[in-house]
């Protein structure tokens, strides 16, 4: 099935839409577009972090590998959300791995043009920041609920949840965690 | 610590402040004081201001499903608080309090809203970029910690876990 464009894509999210049509026209100017298939790596754990991307379209896995070698999920990101802005922000490596899910269409934002946008307060910086924290707000909520949940009934999950109720009901599978007396 | 003195921390976090900017952050901000216990926030509370921990120590939690608090964290000065709910445009996800006496600056949220003016421009953009590297470290620190709770197969006694503070920007 085909894709629709970019630029059709991005009329209609919520937030790109507030942007002024010329903004989405310098937004889409000053990004590459990716196509990316299921199973397709975006970034690995512990790789410099030189681009973020917005997703326009399909979804992508973030997982966190553990001491056992294994990956912890930590959530999907879908439509209209940003991800790799972690390490872009702050100069660490990717705290992350991201792996296409479904089949996904991205706006790809190299950390030298955000840097150079963001050195002169551009609203298109600002407006990233802002999409950026929206996702971070949603994450810290979605990890401050999971650390609660697991004080109560010590079981944390592996798998990736769907959404936040497939999220919250899958909370209590896969991994055990053993009380301390 | 005097207000004008707090109006300095926050170059810690937008860089140095000349003498204009001071007194334009020194009309709109507040200095509040909190005795041990007193939630600066409550869970499910619609934001209304940010929060930047001067003095003290705070202590994060949230409602577990039995109605008991369960602790996230503890933070320490110079922390940014409450930027997850203000910024995402959501309800605070978790209860701040007071863990010792502690002093805060209240920064209005409407320092995030610029108007025309240079100064409010440029104030908003600096608290803008902190508040999203605080939200980062955050967010690092929780994914950190869930990750270790999952490698060690075992539970933690207590949740608690002592973060620092995870809101320190790094200097402009």
């Amino acid at each position: 099935m085909a894709m629709a464009s970019a630029s059709t894509l991005l009329q209609r999210m919520e937030e790109p839409s507030r942007l002024h049509s010329r903004e989405r026209r310098r937004l889409l100017a000053l990004t590459e577009q990716r196509r990316m298939e299921p199973g397709e790596l975006l970034f690995s754990q512990g790789e410099a972090a030189d681009h973020l991307v917005l997703v326009l379209s399909g979804s992508l896995e973030v997982t966190v590998q553990i001491a056992d070698g294994g990956q912890l999920a930590l959530g999907r990101s879908g439509p209209g959300e940003v991800l790799g802005e972690m390490g872009l922000l702050d100069g660490a490596p990717r705290s992350a791995t991201a792996i296409c899910k479904q089949r996904a269409l991205l706006l790809v934002l190299p950390r030298e043009r955000y840097r150079a946008l963001a050195a002169q307060a551009d609203p298109l910086a600002c407006w990233v920041l802002r999409i950026a924290a929206r996702g971070l707000s949603a994450r810290i909520g979605d990890m401050m609920d999971r650390i609660a949940a697991a004080a109560l009934d010590p079981t944390l999950l592996r798998g990736v949840p769907q959404d936040r109720d497939e999220r919250a009901r899958s909370w209590w599978s896969s991994l055990r965690l053993r009380r301390r007396s | 610590m005097n207000k004008g003195e707090a109006v300095q921390s926050l170059s810690a976090m937008l860089g140095p402040l000349d003498p204009e900017q001071s007194r334009w952050l020194h009309k709109r901000v507040q200095l509040r004081s909190y005795s041990t216990s007193y939630a600066l926030v409550h869970e499910g509370q619609h934001p209304r201001t940010l929060f930047l921990l001067l003095e003290g120590r705070v202590r994060i939690s949230k409602l577990r499903p039995d109605r008991r608090q369960e602790v996230i964290a503890y933070t320490q000065p110079l922390a940014l608080l409450a930027h997850a709910a203000a910024l995402g445009g959501r309800r605070h996800p978790t209860t701040i309090a007071a863990a010792e006496p502690s002093r805060c600056l209240l920064l209005p949220l409407k320092l995030l809203e610029p108007d025309d003016d240079p100064i409010s421009r440029s104030m908003a953009w600096g608290l803008l970029q902190a508040t999203v590297r605080g939200m980062n470290a955050q967010l690092r620190a929780v994914n950190a910690r869930l990750a270790s709770m999952a490698s060690h197969r075992e539970l933690v006694d207590s949740m608690a876990c002592d973060l620092g503070a995870w809101a320190l920007p790094d200097p402009p």
